[in-house]
């Protein structure tokens, strides 16, 4: 079939142009990277996905151990092996789509100064085969919920209808750190400094968010500034979610979290695209 | 006439030189501040590199269009910014219909998948839907010719294997406009020969074609349109024969053609230990006549300049004899002949005779190095600095045809008698 679509190439063009039309147009293209990382992303390891069970074992484990024993920091009356699992996995999701966003045009630099189509596609690609991983941890939270469940069956936990929220929370999580990553990617294709320090930059937002603590911990006052971490309300909502409620996953949050994020992601977004139209002349 | 195919209007690309750090920093500040109507000073020696300066060109509908240029002319720049994959600094262009440009192949493979998968990926990679990809598949493997391993692993294919399933996959793609760098260079002749004739099949379908290559051979056979590009500008767009002797000139005046010399002169610093320099190079005929057109059989000579810097005990001059396409077609090294002598400081002139030339018609380049010891560095080396044309087939009074020996590289001198 002959396409009579006309292309015109032109230089400054405006920063929202963000050729949508052809994002739709290579659909294909974002399902089949889709299958090849779900299809390679187990080849030649012996254990397989069991490395993702045993990440999110030993880092929750680690985190009770220290965060629940020996600091003995509050886990908001959740069973504390549960409490980090939770907020682990909500919290590995979110940085793994951070990782992949703020190394997208870095990583892809071979394929992007070679062939032309959407540059959005492999990190959005990237972002949802990650949801294998996190089904995974989250297939052994619910194992371990249930094995939590029969034996303590005085203050079981049962799944609450909240559970309908989970996809809208789990793309909240995407969509800003896939922002949060286009912003890194964007700003250090050409000055590398910030690629430099975004380890450190991941590790303080984890802090600054509730991951090991709850907000509850956090004095009256202060609670307000938590607010401004559009982190804060999704961590608190994944244990609403999951593990029945949580004392920051209201409206008070909710509100500036998801205006914050959809800020964000747009300009990501936006830096991200107008980055991605020279940017093979720096790299 | 229907409006062209591509239309290429005033498109330029700047580049700055010299690397990213501070200064480069500072400079993108004071650019984002002129940006907001802040007054500030801006430096005036940034360098700055025009690899395309105002091009402009229509192309026809089914035109098979060759760009060649000296290498840094501006040749990818122009293909990166047709097939999308940088930006023009200022100028447009526009196109009607799909692009698939191959600036390399098998690119997005993936070595964990099979060849079939990795067909999918490709093709979907150059916009093809997973549909179109299914209905052509089988027509893909067979090209390729790899029918038992398609279900393999790609990273267990040979790099003949590999190659020539990534070519199957382009040539399939059926855009309306295709644009190939330099991808002919990869394979065995064999396999050339059957993407040529695959790129006259799409070529017949009514397909636009733009190929940059080095190679004038393949550019003479198979373009309708040659555009020579150089420092930047167009400066041929027409004829491909035109074109083709227009680039094997550039950068040499009609009076130095087979003659290049040393400039400007080069003042070596004293601790550095080069031995020679060359200053000049001859290409003369049997008549001693300074010439760039050789005959096929006839004997031809190379005349040498040389400064000798320091005076050596032992001195080895090769000449090297390379085809279009770089492929290295013959050697002459002055220790082979028993020459390697003693030089002293100063200057020197050599001759050297080649009683028959073995090779074919086309396009060659000569290339000069001096080497003072037995080890394998060079003292001082000339890289193609003479081009020059072979014609005539005519070898010891037989006149043959060139087109049917073309993939030979020489003619191997033979006596033939009945015992």
């Amino acid at each position: 079939m002959p396409d009579s679509k006309e292309t015109i190439i032109t230089a400054n063009r405006t920063c929202l142009d963000l050729e949508l039309n052809d994002f739709f147009k290579y659909r294909d293209l974002l399902y089949l990277l889709i299958r090849r990382d779900i299809v390679t992303s187990y080849k030649q390891t012996i254990l397989g996905p069991l490395w993702v069970v045993i990440q999110a074992l030993m880092g929750s484990a680690v985190f009770t151990i220290i965060f629940g024993n020996i600091a003995g920091l509050s886990t908001d009356g959740h069973p504390a092996f549960l409490f980090y699992l939770c907020g682990m996995i909500g919290w590995q999701y979110f940085g793994g789509v951070l990782g992949i966003g703020s190394h997208s045009l870095q990583s892809n630099v071979a394929l992007f100064a070679k062939v032309y189509f959407p540059r959005l596609i492999p990190p959005i690609g990237q972002s949802i085969s990650s949801l294998l991983n996190f089904s995974i941890q989250l297939l052994v939270f619910f194992l371990a919920l249930v094995i939590y469940n029969q034996n303590s069956p005085d203050s079981s936990i049962e799944l609450s209808f909240s559970l309908i929220l989970l996809p809208a929370l789990i793309i909240q999580t995407a969509v800003l750190g896939l922002g949060l990553g286009f912003i890194i990617s964007a700003m250090s294709v050409k000055y590398r400094d910030l690629a430099r320090i975004s380890g450190l930059f991941t590790q303080f937002i984890m802090y600054a968010s509730p991951v090991i603590y709850p907000v509850s911990e956090i004095p009256e006052k202060y609670q307000e500034y938590m607010a401004l971490n559009p982190l804060t309300f999704i961590i608190e909502s994944y244990r609403l979610v999951l593990l029945g409620n949580s004392t920051a996953s209201n409206l008070t949050f909710a509100v500036p979290s998801i205006a914050s994020t959809i800020i964000i992601f747009l300009i990501g977004l936006i830096l991200y695209n107008k980055t991605q139209r020279t940017y093979v002349d720096f790299v | 006439m229907s409006t062209p195919i591509i239309q290429v209007n005033e498109l330029s690309k700047t580049y700055r030189l010299g690397g990213l750090g501070l200064r480069s920093f500072i400079e993108d500040l004071k650019s984002s501040a002129k940006k907001f109507g802040v007054p500030v000073k801006e430096n005036a020696n940034s360098q700055r590199f025009k690899a395309l300066d105002k091009v402009s060109f229509d192309i026809e509908e089914g035109e098979v269009v060759g760009i060649i240029g000296r290498n840094g002319a501006g040749k990818s720049t122009l293909l990166k910014i047709l097939s999308r994959i940088t930006e023009p600094s200022s100028g447009s262009a526009r196109y009607t219909g799909r692009v698939a440009s191959l600036l390399e192949v098998g690119t997005g493979f993936h070595g964990e998948m099979t060849g079939r998968e990795n067909i999918f990926l490709n093709g979907s990679l150059y916009g093809l839907t997973r549909k179109e990809i299914a209905s052509k598949v089988d027509s893909i493997i067979e090209f390729a010719q790899i029918n038992e391993f398609i279900d393999t692993p790609v990273k267990r294919y040979s790099s003949g294997m590999f190659v020539r399933l990534a070519f199957a996959v382009a040539s399939h793609l059926e855009p309306e406009i295709l644009i190939i760098d330099e991808v002919l260079a990869v394979g065995d002749v064999d396999f050339q020969k059957r993407c040529i004739s695959k790129m006259g099949e799409i070529n017949k379908s009514g397909k636009t074609i733009l190929i940059v290559s080095h190679n004038m051979a393949t550019i003479g056979s198979f373009c309708t349109r040659c555009i020579l590009i150089d420092k930047g500008k167009i400066i041929h767009d027409g004829s491909v024969d035109e074109g083709i002797s227009k680039y094997l000139t550039l950068g040499r005046s009609g009076s130095q053609l087979g003659y290049w010399e040393l400039k400007p002169k080069i003042q070596l610093p004293a601790s550095s230990k080069q031995y020679s320099q060359i200053k000049s190079i001859e290409m003369l005929d049997n008549s001693n006549t300074r010439t760039h057109l050789l005959k096929c059989g006839m004997p031809f000579s190379i005349l040498l300049e040389l400064d000798i810097l320091i005076e050596t005990n032992y001195l080895d001059i090769g000449i090297a004899i390379n085809r279009h396409d770089g492929i290295q077609m013959s050697l002459a090294i002055s220790s082979w002949e028993g020459y390697s002598k003693k030089f002293t400081k100063g200057y020197h002139q050599l001759s050297v005779k080649f009683p028959k030339l073995p090779f074919f018609s086309g396009n060659y380049t000569l290339s000069v190095w001096t080497k003072e010891s037995t080890s394998g560095v060079s003292d001082d080396s000339v890289q193609s600095p003479i081009s020059f044309e072979i014609i005539d087939h005519n070898f010891n009074g037989h006149i043959f045809d060139f087109s049917a020996h073309s993939h030979a590289g020489s003619i191997l001198e033979s006596s033939w008698t009945r015992i």
